[in-house]
């Protein structure tokens, strides 16, 4: 999972949930289309949002400002 | 003008501090958070901030986050919520009620309709701790157009930029967090935190309150001398937490209450 790819899932999960991830769990976000392709069609994936992405605010405004 | 203006206005007017006590809703139960938001504003609070329970309320300590867990366990909704507003309001309790909480429930709800639940069932304003300014005008924009007040915070780590942001979009007062830290937390420097809030308050031509780390009479006191308010939370819910029932909590609440709002006046 690259800087773009936890961004993007970043900004998903805060548009169609409300919530802020960490960076860190922005990663496990990115990962989930992939996992769950693996694993295949009704297999139940729990995800742990292990941290609060509103610390993270500025680097997220910075990167998106140099990428976005 | 709205409420909970005209309660920062009028405090003004007495030459003292408003007196925000924060209140989670369904803690013990939401007929007993009825009687506590009647029994604070008896007691002296200018507004009550009513919190809306969440499971990972990320800015507060450990007795909010407590308060939290035992209203979710006993299965307080956002409905629930809105039930007691309308209840409180049906007492004939005009105390403004401003909601305290987190933006997942209320974009899972529907911004706009929960707005228009707020004001009918008679809410003042709202406050939503994790919603940034850049991104809170699919919410701000139907909560001011429909009469809500809308509550911005500020932390001492804000730019300046973000402050001047927050002061544009605040429509009652501005929210002063004290510390770099959660609510409840301890060794917030008070007194240079209500100085803060006075210099900001210069700065962008609206109201300051203060909150987080605010427990005591003594420390109402301290900030009182600078800011337009104070707000006191975790101090209260421990109160209702470790009283032995809710009569007994009702009670303790206005005793609190009673104390703090004695405090207020600028000496």
């Amino acid at each position: 999972v690259d800087d773009a790819q936890a961004l993007a899932a970043f900004q998903q999960l805060a548009r169609t949930e409300g919530i802020l991830p960490a960076l860190e769990s922005s990663h496990a976000i990115a990962h989930l289309p992939v996992l769950a392709r693996e694993l295949g069609q009704g297999a139940p994936v729990l995800v742990n949002l292990s941290g609060r992405g509103d610390k993270d605010l500025d680097t997220v405004q910075q990167w998106l400002r140099e990428h976005g | 003008m709205g409420r909970i203006s005209d309660a920062f206005a009028r405090a003004r007017g007495e030459n003292r501090a408003a007196l925000v006590i924060y209140l989670c809703a369904g803690d013990p139960d939401l007929d007993t958070t009825v009687r506590l938001v009647e029994a604070a504003a008896q007691a002296g609070a200018d507004v009550v901030e009513l919190g809306m329970p969440f499971s990972d309320p990320t800015a507060d300590g450990p007795a909010i986050q407590r308060a939290s867990e035992r209203a979710l366990a006993r299965g307080t909704t956002l409905e629930g919520l809105l039930g007691a507003v309308r209840a409180v309001r049906a007492r004939g309790v005009e105390v403004p009620l401003l909601l305290f909480g987190y933006y997942n429930p209320i974009l899972r709800r529907g911004e706009e309709r929960l707005v228009a639940e707020l004001v009918a069932a008679g809410a003042d304003g709202l406050l939503v701790v994790d919603l940034p300014p850049e991104e809170c005008a699919s919410l701000r924009g139907p909560a001011v157009r429909a009469g809500l007040d809308y509550v911005p915070l500020v932390a001492p780590t804000s730019t300046d930029a973000r402050k001047r942001l927050a002061a544009d979009q605040a429509t009652a007062f501005v929210y002063h967090v004290s510390l770099t830290g959660v609510t409840g937390a301890a060794g917030a420097d008070l007194d240079a935190a209500a100085r803060r809030a006075a210099d900001l308050q210069r700065a962008l031509g609206k109201p300051v309150a203060v909150g987080f780390g605010i427990k005591t009479p003594e420390d109402v006191h301290l900030v009182a001398q600078h800011a337009d308010g104070v707000v006191v939370g975790s101090a209260v819910v421990r109160a209702i937490e470790e009283a032995a029932t809710a009569d007994a909590a009702v009670d303790d609440v206005r005793r609190l209450v009673a104390r703090l709002a004695a405090r207020t006046a600028r000496s």
